[in-house]
């Protein structure tokens, strides 16, 4: 399994900040486990060059042996800590990337992943991916100085030990190569058998009304059982690969194990080392079986969280909507545009007043990957406080027009001036707009952050919004997860309001449906006759009363203009038409 | 405060640790195994010293052999019996959620039961996939060494003994303080998530609304206080581990100190090799798994915490003196029906009859209890009544509920359903009025939805819901909020069908919030904190002056 190039770079971009400590602590800790190793070869080597050990000949050696391991520890630990912390700092930074061009994504994109697909891919792709590269990274690398320092000190005793060592990497690899395969294959399995038992859980447990209701328990705990005993049998599989693996590695070590006690007899034999020496090499061998098994459990667990890493890499490079910018701390180098740092240089030029606020000319739009026209030809004008209806029936293309006008999705032509200019960035245009409906954004928290999140308007504004669209909240008051605890009328009220809050130039009042309690509709035709009065709107109605009292009213037919003019004129005609 | 052992407490540990018992004691007998090899190891090493021959060399390589197969053999079968475990679990709580009623189960969030299944399950069978083997693997070895040392150097047990509990005492501490750490880790994630759900679902909302970069702000915020908790965790995890791998390093070196210093013996080489052998070696393992063992302990105590909680969720069932009803065509005969939640009285049903065929609108304010009424008469409240009856009934509830399969099999509700019934189901959806072009289904009732699937839109999967109960139509049907995602037109279809279905014979109930829906129901129902306030013919209603303020929304 080859990786993406870019990850490499992408990993390379997240620790640059903290390469060079980073490498010092490597370093040091290499020295740590040198010398936490180099223990045993020590004490070897003693009991080889000393003919009869005696307690005084063994304290120099054990006060030795006290001031290098006080020396290890303190190096290993010193590694393990600054080391482990910094990785864990860098891999935070490719979520906080990740999360600048997720935001910025075309519309398109979403519509056409499943959210937990997204999201995924923030909680446990990237969880994997800070949890080993967080400390597991640090207790890798001590494996593999510990695998060094086991080959130097070998070689150290004897240079005939590197034919053993070579040897058995030999077999080592090809023992690896085998199972690699066999193991990736499996994990790959158990991971594309996880997903259809969650999904099956998730659904039953918010239909468990309708399953009881029906009678189909039964039905649906076949289902359920067929798909968790799917996945089970792939962990067992995995299970298996990795326990047929290790046992592989143990008879490996044994023969290495016996090929070195045959090397030491010959060795001590030859009167070339003691058996002080032979021993440390005989528990080096055991040693570095341990060690590595470890290193390959690790080895392949880093494989998973590369394949995280790689899914993250995925979206950092992957193309934003156009018009987007990255915000000026984005610290990756991607291919996409970035915001100037500083403060935005407003263009001083004198504003000329236009002749109209908003014009559209020869607006054609199909949805992305799709055949189908949606708008066709598509041109208006409106000129500052005017109101403009749209009508149509379902299907015609009104929605999708909002969603062309806030360049949700690209347009294949035309031309689209906001008081005479074709705004290139696209969240300066979107500000521009504020839309009004029951399908608007609203999240679990206080009324007051649902309309100001960011808390760029006091208290006092707030309240005093509020009370002009006339609802009667108070700012704590609790907003439920998707405003469930908001009624329809309510949810377009507040929309309303935080529009008034930003400040927008243009309004289009959304009437998605027809489900608002008539207390609310009552209010809401209030505000849009009252309040915004003076402001430029744009409103598409799902009944005809709603824009009777428009300047114009723009008639789509299967996204087609079908009639634009005075209202009178085109509900009388639209009523015909009906008929 | 006594601790009694609740029932799912209980049933968790029977399903762990008492269930095929016999394995459970191959695990131990495996770890003895390994561990009695293990030490065998450096006392034929020692002979392998002094007789320097093939033999005991063959022994050395064998018992090596022998050493890792047993560890290894008592690994496996740790993690397969974990696997049966979890298969018995996963079972139990699936079944336990099909039981429990709604109510019962309304503080808990859909994400949250789930994550029994995806989290709990696998993080509570570690303690039979790691920590028991782990355990035995490890408390053998640091009980035999100790003995060991005692038989072959002398080293006095009290010494041994406390340094084993230190190093226990140690790990435990630390493990512990590392799960005190998880802990909130775990909650800072979900919180995360929390955040990222709400940013990918609103992500046209906040586009539109230029909220995006203040709403990153937001989740980059939490994930800095997530950050910094892992950072102190991997700190913590990074001194434990420090200390478990250097620790048979310092054992060595102690032991080597108490024969200088404390009780002066003349070590032989072979002693001092065989020591070399015992501690750095053979102890390396077990001592390195040391904290592990407690943190998979630590771990997995919340998840059986949490599942065992959940498994005590009982419901309480509906409470009817007489539940008959001799007249006949009746569809529904209530009396005396009163709910109560804690010391909340929610419904309060003096009497209420169907007994022909009729269109029903059930209305009312805000939180009057009309969900609560439809899902009483469904009996998934735990309501008291007099007298309770209904014909046999269809419900559709206002959470639509699509299951990961096609068009097709979520209109028949039966996984691989015969396409010979076509006809039928797209009847169906034909009057539950769902349109492939209007709704864009490019593969028509092929089109897998649900969460693996196409998304469908709300008002789209609600019409799904209704199609449903379409195809299985029973006397009495109930929808709670039908028209509640429906354009102007498509709701004045669906009434359409529903007056059909009156005058199939069919008692209709629905509530609504769309007073233009009630001109076309004959009978209204109004409800005013749980209690019936008008129950007559819907023009009566609409021209009472009592109800104007409601009708006109000043209420």
């Amino acid at each position: 399994m080859a990786f993406s190039k870019t990850i490499y770079d992408t990993l390379l971009q997240a620790y640059r900040p903290f390469i060079v400590k980073m490498l010092l602590a490597v370093v040091l800790g290499f020295l740590g486990r040198f010398l936490f190793l180099s223990n045993a070869q020590i004490l070897g080597q003693f009991i080889d060059q000393t003919s009869v050990i005696t307690t005084q000949a063994l304290k120099p050696i054990v006060a030795k042996l006290f001031i290098l391991l006080v020396a290890a520890f303190t190096l290993t630990l010193l590694f393990r800590t600054v080391f482990s912390r910094l990785s864990a700092l860098a891999v935070s930074r490719i979520y906080d990337e990740t999360t600048y061009r997720v935001s910025r994504f075309p519309v398109s994109f979403f519509d056409h992943q499943p959210v937990g697909k997204i999201t995924t891919r923030f909680s446990s792709d990237y969880g994997n991916i800070f949890r080993l590269f967080g400390g597991p990274l640090a207790e890798f690398l001590s494996i593999l100085f510990d695998l060094v320092s086991i080959v130097i000190l070998m070689v150290f005793i004897h240079p005939y030990f590197i034919f053993t060592i070579l040897f058995s990497f030999w077999i080592y690899l090809s023992i690896l190569k085998r199972n690699q395969l066999r193991l990736r294959e499996s994990r790959r399995d158990l991971s594309n058998d996880r997903a259809p038992s969650i999904a099956h859980f998730s659904e039953t447990v918010q239909g468990a009304a309708t399953i009881r209701l029906n009678k189909k328990q039964h039905m649906f705990t076949d289902k359920f059982l067929f798909f968790d005993e799917k996945y089970l049998r792939s962990k067992r599989h995995v299970f298996w690969n990795v326990t047929r693996f290790s046992m592989e590695l143990n008879i490996l070590s044994a023969l290495f194990f016996a090929l070195n006690g045959i090397v030491c007899l010959y060795l001590i034999e030859k009167g070339l080392i003691g058996i002080g020496l032979a021993s440390v090499i005989l528990s080096f061998t055991l040693l570095a079986t341990n060690t590595l098994q470890m290193f390959f459990e690790w080895f392949s667990q880093f494989e998973e969280a590369l394949v995280g890493v790689e899914k993250l890499d995925d979206y950092l490079r992957s193309e934003i909507e156009p018009g987007a910018l990255l915000p000026s701390y984005s610290d990756f180098t991607t291919s996409h545009p970035k915001r100037a740092r500083g403060p935005s240089r407003a263009l001083t030029t004198v504003a000329i007043q236009p002749d109209f606020h908003l014009q559209v000319e020869g607006l054609h739009f199909r949805y992305p990957h799709t055949l189908n026209k949606i708008l066709n030809n598509v041109s208006f004008k409106i000129k500052p406080g005017e109101k403009l209806g749209i009508i149509g029936r379902t299907g015609s293309g009104k929605s999708t027009l909002i969603s062309a006008l806030l360049h949700l999705y690209p347009i294949q032509s035309g031309a689209m001036l906001v008081n005479g200019k074709n705004e290139l960035d696209v969240e300066k245009h979107r500000a521009l707009f504020s839309v009004i409906s029951q399908d608007q954004l609203f999240l679990t928290g206080s009324i007051r952050n649902n309309l100001d999140l960011f808390r760029t308007h006091s208290n006092q504004q707030i309240e005093k919004i509020l009370k002009l669209v006339g609802l009667n909240f108070n700012l704590q008051d609790e907003v439920f997860e998707k405003g469930q605890n908001l009624s329809q009328g309510e949810k377009q009220l507040l929309s309303l309001a935080r529009g008034l809050l930003q400040k927008a130039e243009i309004f289009i009042f959304d009437e998605a449906t027809s489900n608002v309690d008539p207390h609310a509709e009552a209010l809401m035709n209030r505000a849009l006759k009252e309040i915004l009065s003076d402001k430029t709107q744009i409103r598409i109605a799902h009944r005809l009363q709603t824009v009777e009292d428009c300047h114009q009213i723009l008639w789509l037919d299967y996204g087609v203009v079908k009639k634009l003019g005075p209202a009178k004129e085109v509900l009388v005609a639209f009523q015909q038409g009906r008929v | 405060m006594s601790q009694t052992i609740t029932g799912g407490q209980k049933e968790l540990l029977r399903i762990l640790f008492f269930s095929r018992i016999s394995f459970r004691f191959y695990i131990i007998a495996l770890a003895l195994l390994s561990s009695i090899c293990g030490l065998l190891l450096p006392y034929y090493q020692k002979e392998f010293s002094t007789q320097l021959d093939f033999v005991t060399l063959t022994y050395c390589v064998l018992l090596s052999l022998v050493y890792f197969g047993f560890n290894q053999w008592a690994a496996y079968i740790g993690q397969s019996e974990s696997i049966v475990a979890q298969r018995k679990l996963a079972e139990r709580i699936y079944r336990h959620n099909l039981e429990l009623k709604q109510l019962v189960l309304q503080d808990r969030s859909v994400g949250e039961i789930v994550s029994l299944y995806t989290s709990d399950v696998p993080s509570l069978t570690v303690w039979l996939e790691q920590s028991m083997p782990y355990g035995f693997t490890t408390l053998f070895p640091l009980v035999l060494t100790p003995y060991f040392l005692y038989y072959f150097y002398g080293l006095p047990f009290s010494l041994s003994f406390s340094f084993v509990f230190f190093l226990v005492l140690l790990n435990g501490l630390m493990a512990y303080r590392q799960s005190l750490f998880f802990f909130k880790f775990k909650k800072l994630a979900a919180d995360r998530m929390g955040l990222v759900n709400e940013w990918i679902q609103n992500i046209r909302g906040l586009k539109i609304l230029n909220w995006v970069e203040g709403f990153e702000t937001r989740i980059i915020k939490k994930r800095r206080e997530e950050t910094n908790n892992r950072l102190a965790m991997v700190t913590n995890g990074q001194v434990m581990n420090s200390i478990s791998s250097s620790v048979t390093f310092w054992l060595n070196l102690m032991v080597l100190m108490f024969f200088i210093w404390t009780v002066p013996a003349d070590l032989s080489k072979v002693e001092l090799i065989a020591l070399l052998w015992v501690t750095t070696v053979f102890l390396s393992r077990p001592l390195r798994q040391l904290p592990w063992f407690f943190t998979f302990i630590f771990d997995a105590w919340t998840s059986f915490k949490r599942l065992a909680d959940f498994l005590d969720l009982e419901n309480v069932d509906e409470v009817i003196k007489d539940s008959t009803c001799d007249i006949p065509g009746c569809k529904a005969l209530i009396k005396n029906l009163t709910l109560r939640i804690g010391d909340k009285n929610l419904l309060d049903i003096k009497e209420f009859k169907i007994l022909k065929p009729e269109l029903i609108a059930l209305i009312g304010p805000v939180a009057s209890g009309k969900s609560l009424f439809l899902k009483s008469m469904i009996k998934e409240t735990s309501f008291v009544a007099d007298r309770f009856f209904t014909a046999e009934t269809s419900y559709v509830p206002q959470e639509h509920f699509v299951m990961s399969a096609t068009l097709r099999d979520n209109v028949s509700f039966a996984y691989g359903t015969d396409p010979d019934n076509d006809e039928d189901v797209m009847g169906s959806l034909t009057k539950a009025q769902f349109d492939f072009n209007v709704d864009r289904v490019e593969n028509g009732l092929e089109t897998v939805i649900g969460e693996r699937g196409l998304n469908l839109s709300g008002g789209q999967k609600q019409r799904v819901s209704i199609a449903r109960q379409f195809q299985n139509l029973k006397d009495f049907i109930l929808l709670d909020d039908p028209l509640s995602a429906v354009d102007v037109s498509t709701e004045s279809e669906l009434i359409k069908e529903f007056i059909e279905l009156k005058n199939n014979g069919h008692a209709v109930m629905l509530t609504t919030q769309r007073f233009t829906a009630l001109q076309f129901c004959e009978r209204i129902v109004y409800l005013e904190k749980g209690q019936i306030v008008y129950d007559g013919p819907a023009d009566l209603f609409l021209s009472d002056p009592q109800f104007q303020p409601f009708i006109k929304g000043t209420f």
